[in-house]
């Protein structure tokens, strides 16, 4: 799962988005270092629906202007849990090296 | 439409016809809501994400998916084309069609068909029972028409479906039968040449018009609106009617005034049901795949 990806259904996983939405929830999370641009942001809502992962959750018209509201499907949810869990997985192990390593190294890196 | 927003949908043509027909309108909403006030050119780093997403979708494996929204303008057009071709009949109600044709004046006119023609059913029903009856099958196309275009509230506009030169042809189909009564009189033309055909074969060219996904699913739509009454009458008068060979009947009975209208009770539940299916704004009524 590329990062795009797991960052829209990380900020659909709170509550259904509409695009713009979903752009300046990820901004946030991730303090400013990735804001998804239109073309990438549809990519990956395209793919993530005909995946099954996401669906439309309602439609609102505001300002003459489409406004379309998506959130995570119970696939999309496992999705998300399953790519979560694999990357606390490897953020474990790379931990848990660097603290072997400054132990072993003890005050060398001071 | 703002200087930005036109470069941003000339930006958006990269993207296949179908893909826009379900992202453009909002992409665009999110391409401006993005964009300082005042600014005239699109911001190069969106402009060049626009053309590599467009162009990975036109030449990607997944160009050819469907889209859900293709239905929903086809349920438009259909329904204005339906509607139009009850108002034919209705001379009276055309002349609004031509003043304004968007998705508002189309919905009054299925409006307004809906009360022409159960006004034709009221004036019958004093006369001639049995044929008001048989009037049936015309509130049944004007649910089956409202029931569209609820469900294609946000359609994309009918002028865009259907183009300027299918605008035109809508709006000479639409004239063509105020002449009825003067083509009729230079003996050139039946009555029905003018009042049905000729609209119809608009028509046509008006589908023929309109760009893939929605082409085949308009011609589908449209003529099972116009077909869908008329089998579920005949069907109706077949089984639950028992086949009478008299089309009227000497005497007619509460009974089998409820039995013939019932059809339109059956139209209109399965239509609601259907629009409950397509409309937006039900959570978890829009399909993913259609």
């Amino acid at each position: 799962m590329r990062e795009p990806t797991f960052l829209v259904l990380t900020a659909l996983a709170e509550e259904p988005r509409h695009g713009y939405a979903v752009i300046e929830d990820v901004a946030t999370m991730t303090g400013g270092r990735v804001r998804l641009r239109a073309g990438t942001l549809y990519a990956a809502l395209d793919r993530l629906r005909l995946d099954g992962l996401i669906e439309i959750d309602r439609e609102e018209v505001v300002q003459s202007r489409l406004r379309r509201y998506y959130r995570l499907t119970g696939a999309g949810e496992q999705a998300l849990a399953a790519e979560s869990a694999r990357l606390r997985r490897q953020a474990t192990i790379a931990e848990r090296r660097l603290k072997i390593r400054r132990a072993t190294l003890g005050g060398a890196t001071a | 439409m703002t200087v930005l927003e036109r470069r941003y949908r000339r930006l958006l043509r990269v993207y296949p016809a179908a893909h826009r027909a379900v992202y453009e309108e909002e992409m665009l909403g999110v391409l401006l809501a993005g964009s300082p006030p005042g600014r005239r050119l699109p911001r190069p780093a969106d402009a060049f994400d626009l053309l590599r997403a467009g162009l990975a979708v036109r030449f990607g494996r997944r160009s050819k998916a469907d889209y859900g929204t293709a239905w929903r303008d086809a349920a438009a057009v259909s329904a204005l084309l339906v509607a139009l071709l009850i108002g034919d009949f209705v001379v009276t109600t055309c002349t609004e069609a031509v003043s304004d044709l968007t998705d508002r004046a189309a919905a009054l006119l299925s409006g307004v068909t809906v009360l022409v023609e159960l006004g034709t059913l009221m004036f019958w029903l004093g006369r001639v029972p049995w044929a008001a009856m048989r009037l049936a099958w015309a509130p049944t196309m004007a649910v089956l028409v409202a029931v569209a275009f609820a469900a294609a509230r946000t359609a994309r506009p009918i002028r865009g479906v259907v183009g300027r030169f299918g605008l035109g042809m809508i709006v000479i189909a639409v004239t063509v039968p105020l002449f009825t009564s003067w083509a009729v009189r230079a003996t050139v033309l039946q009555s029905d040449d003018v009042a049905v055909w000729l609209p119809l074969a608009l028509f046509a060219g008006v589908v023929i018009g309109i760009d893939r996904p929605v082409r085949s699913r308009v011609a589908l739509v449209f003529l099972g609106m116009l077909v869908a009454p008329i089998v579920l009458l005949e069907s109706w008068d077949l089984t639950v009617m028992g086949g009478s060979t008299t089309w009227v009947p000497d005497t007619v009975d509460p009974g089998g005034v409820l039995l013939a209208l019932a059809p339109l009770a059956v139209v209109a539940v399965a239509g609601l049901w259907l629009a409950r299916r397509f409309a937006p704004r039900e959570r978890g009524h829009v399909r993913v795949h259609e």
